[in-house]
């Protein structure tokens, strides 16, 4: 489970990756993550929707209402250019954090 | 033996929605939003074998309450924040005001207190201005919000929603409630030594000006909020 801080910082780069699978609507965006992180990353799930519309301000995704299946009213959103740009430039921050840290775990494997 | 009373989903929803709509940063998409989500979740965990109230419970902690998510939401929407703290800052100093006159005039009248501060010796009459001009109005204005902000489903409470809900009549009555205060006051001077037998009109047009100004901007805000309501 990764701290508050950590969580927050990795908001926008999450769902701007999982919108890179296509459209989807809020509740389905958490499960998604909370699957590929194999239940590790759980975030109070309304905190997610502030962070969903300051993004849509920001026109890195677009949102739509639509009526689901289950008759249900959704807001669906969209990955736009801008967000596909902004992903890039977040991948390429986290990959230089990784790659970092990695090196330096690998010349000190113990970290007590 | 008590019988419990029967779990009722779509009541139990209204309810937290209901909650989380006292926060001024969550408003109506965004509660159409969270109410579908939670609606989601509670579909999802009742096919776990859990039951309605269960999966309800379950589904709330999951969403987070009201005032985490208040203080989220509201990061987005500083703006709406700061509309309604002015609207309602406003709304307590216009009934402030109109409270202090009638209060300061009746006060006067009665000859429990004197509004001839020309003489400078402190007695009866300077704690009675404190008393009745600043004192009483002031906690009786905060007694009122307290109690509005504490009982929103009080019948007072109900009343001033629906008023905010019309930005003319809000303003209109305040500013009816003020002139009638600075009413008072111009018929109270009548009655104090140095304007014996006068109404002094003059008194009542010189407020006049201001409480048109506040008037204004309480019909202006209430309607800025009423916009981002919607």
């Amino acid at each position: 489970m990764p701290t508050k801080e950590l969580a927050a910082a990795s908001t926008v780069p999450l769902v701007l990756s999982v919108l890179t699978e296509g459209e989807n609507y809020g509740y389905a965006l958490i499960q998604r993550v909370r699957e590929l992180s194999g239940g590790k990353i759980e975030w109070t799930e309304g905190m997610l929707y502030p962070v969903l519309h300051w993004m849509e301000k920001e026109d890195l995704i677009e949102a739509e209402w639509r009526e689901a299946e289950t008759g249900r009213k959704r807001k669906y959103y969209r990955l736009r250019k801008e967000g596909r740009k902004a992903l890039q430039v977040e991948k390429q921050n986290w990959l230089t954090v990784h790659e970092t840290m990695e090196k330096l775990w690998k010349h000190q494997p113990r970290l007590t | 033996m008590e019988t419990p009373t029967p779990f009722d989903l779509n009541r139990a929803i209204q309810h937290w929605r209901d909650g989380l709509a006292q926060s001024p940063a969550i408003r109506g998409e965004n509660l159409d939003e969270l109410e579908t989500h939670l609606r989601d979740s509670v579909s999802v965990l009742q096919t776990r074998d859990l039951s309605a109230e269960e999966s309800f419970l379950v589904a709330t902690k999951r969403v987070g309450g009201g005032a985490t998510l208040g203080k989220e939401f509201g990061k987005m929407n500083a703006a709406n924040i700061w509309v309604e703290r002015c609207l309602w800052a406003l709304i307590a100093m216009q009934i402030w005001s109109a409270l202090q006159e009638i209060f300061f005039s009746v006060s006067h009248v009665l000859q429990i207190g004197s509004v001839n501060m020309a003489s400078t010796s402190f007695g009866w009459a300077t704690i009675s201005y404190i008393v009745f001009g600043t004192a009483i109005p002031m906690a009786l204005t905060a007694l009122i919000i307290w109690r509005l902000f504490k009982s929103p489903e009080s019948k007072l409470g109900q009343f001033l929603e629906k008023l905010s809900t019309q930005p003319a009549a809000l303003a209109g009555l305040l500013f009816v409630l003020n002139a009638g205060g600075h009413l008072c006051y111009a018929f109270m001077l009548n009655y104090s030594s140095y304007m014996y037998g006068r109404v002094s009109w003059a008194a009542f047009t010189y407020f006049l000006p201001g409480s048109l100004v506040y008037a204004g901007l309480i019909f202006l805000l209430a309607r800025k909020r009423l916009l981002r309501l919607a």
